[in-house]
């Protein structure tokens, strides 16, 4: 382990790829701390965007346990691991999409996000939205099958490219595009109705 | 604004992981990584096989217990070394009755993990010549399992009662077979920890059930380990209160053992999450130590 520890203060053993980073750690399991220490930061992001960060706290660490866990069917031709534990992320938030559903659907209602991250220790910060266009989409979300909400936001929220997220879906690429034309699609729909309500109004 | 623009500011300020979050999901996964491997595990060095690879398999939210702790003081190993001293000559020399070969030494440990409990007995052989008894319940589930008997490759940490009496009382003499431990090595190749870590975890695992002179002089070999600190107040894990001696790994945290202020009675152990002083990772609690003629009798004495 004193040898692990100054290996990753190397910055040439940093540039390793996750594939050999798991690789490794078939033999020696301790490596895969190292795949935590990379991507735990942007799985919690993502997870918590999603369902809040209390859930993510959890969510983020059971990921990885059963990254770990499935490591031995990791393709290593990926030099990149993100995108797989990403599709792992997926699986697991699926118990939660009743939660997620519910604080799309509050925050189009009410203009308060239920899910709202405690910025600071103590206070918790209830974000008000006023912007109708925010809570337009956020009731499309609410709206949307989890298919489509899953390739929308791994693309909006976590930045993926198409063929990560295929990667990470385990579906063509192909049918990443559709659903994220038709989740598009419907948010598109939701601003362009509130855009002709508040048309109205005015 | 496009659908995509309004998408994007949904949410966008959500607050990263928190340290301590972060902190726990690496420790549940070095968890499961120690569990997945029963040999060389971080999880023997840390504590209990009977316990931990049991950990290693619940799946559950585990909120680290944040205590009251004290704070190792600068320079203090001279004060560490002192407790210890203290500790030592607080240890009954004499037992009543020297248990006999036949017979099994009883331990009786509570574990608490984020606040969590299990509660767990063991009965060893004295002369290593037949199998013992793990008794565990707990959050971990209950179970009772019999133990084979010890392998003197293993070294010392499953050396019997019988092989343990004949340790040397000279404290240096002692430090100097620690040391050279099989299993010192072992831990030391697989964990990569320093040899005065592997060497003070095993002293956690003998202090417990060693014989008195034995005892005396593992806490006298206990001080002149280099590194050792002293903290001044530390909870066991049946909320008794004392003072504690550390040795700190980088990566498993500060590993103490606690004794009672006054009386200067080892009480139980107790391992920090790495880097922190006050959030404890592992807290456990010797109960109750005696004799028993068979396995699952518990002692009256």
């Amino acid at each position: 382990m004193t040898a692990a520890a100054n290996d990753w203060m190397d910055p040439s053993v940093i540039q390793v790829s996750d594939a050999t980073v798991i690789e490794e750690s078939r033999a020696d399991p301790e490596r895969f701390a190292e795949i935590y220490d990379r991507h735990a930061d942007v799985i919690h992001a993502y997870l918590a965007r999603r369902v809040g960060t209390i859930v993510a706290d959890d969510l983020s660490s059971d990921t990885f346990l059963v990254a770990f866990r499935l490591r031995g069917r990791y393709d290593v031709d990926r030099p990149d691991a993100r995108p797989w534990l990403y599709g792992i992320a997926t699986n697991l938030l699926r118990r939660h999409q009743r939660t997620e559903r519910a604080s799309y659907r509050a925050l189009a209602r009410t203009g308060v996000d239920p899910l709202a991250g405690r910025d600071h220790a103590d206070d918790v910060v209830l974000r008000v939205t006023a912007e109708t266009d925010a809570r337009a989409v956020a009731a499309a979300l609410a709206r949307l099958t989890v298919k489509e909400r899953d390739v929308l936001l791994l693309f909006a929220w976590a930045g993926l490219a198409y063929e990560q997220i295929a990667e990470a879906l385990d579906i063509p690429v192909g049918t990443v595009r559709s659903r994220l034309n038709r989740g598009r699609e419907r948010l598109r729909q939701a601003l362009n109705t509130t855009a002709m309500d508040s048309g109205e109004r005015s | 604004m496009n659908d995509l623009d309004v998408l994007t500011g949904i949410r966008h300020d959500t607050p990263a992981i928190s340290a301590r979050a972060r902190h726990q999901g690496r420790n549940r996964l070095l968890d499961e990584i120690g569990g997945s491997r029963p040999r060389a595990s971080r999880w023997r060095l840390a504590r209990r096989p009977m316990l931990l690879t049991g950990a290693a398999a619940a799946i559950t939210a585990v909120l680290v217990a944040f205590q009251v702790a004290g704070t190792p003081a600068k320079n203090s190993t001279a004060e560490a070394a002192t407790v210890l001293t203290l500790a030592a000559s607080a240890v009954t020399i004499t037992p009543a009755i020297a248990p006999r070969s036949d017979q099994f030494i009883y331990l009786d440990v509570v574990h608490v993990t984020g606040g969590m409990t299990q509660h767990v007995q063991t009965w060893t052989s004295v002369d290593g010549s037949r199998p013992g008894l793990i008794r565990s319940a707990g959050f971990l589930g209950n179970s009772s399992t019999v133990s084979p008997r010890p392998d003197p490759a293993h070294g010392l940490r499953q050396a019997p009662y019988a092989v343990v009496a004949k340790l040397p009382t000279d404290p240096q003499a002692l430090l100097r077979a620690l040391y050279a431990d099989p299993y010192v090595e072992e831990q030391m190749q697989h964990n990569g920890i320093s040899r005065e870590v592997a060497v003070w975890s095993m002293l956690r695992d003998l202090v417990e059930t060693a014989p008195g002179a034995q005892k005396a002089a593992m806490f006298k070999a206990a001080a002149l380990i280099p590194g050792i600190t002293h903290v001044e107040h530390a909870t066991d894990a049946a909320g008794r209160s004392g003072e504690a001696v550390g040795l700190e790994d980088p990566r498993l945290g500060s590993i103490q053992f606690i004794f009672d202020t006054h009386t200067h009675a080892f009480l139980g152990e107790r391992v920090m999450d790495p880097g922190s002083t006050t959030s404890v990772q592992f807290n456990d609690a010797v109960q109750h130590t005696g004799v028993a003629d068979k396995p699952g009798v518990v002692p009256s004495n």
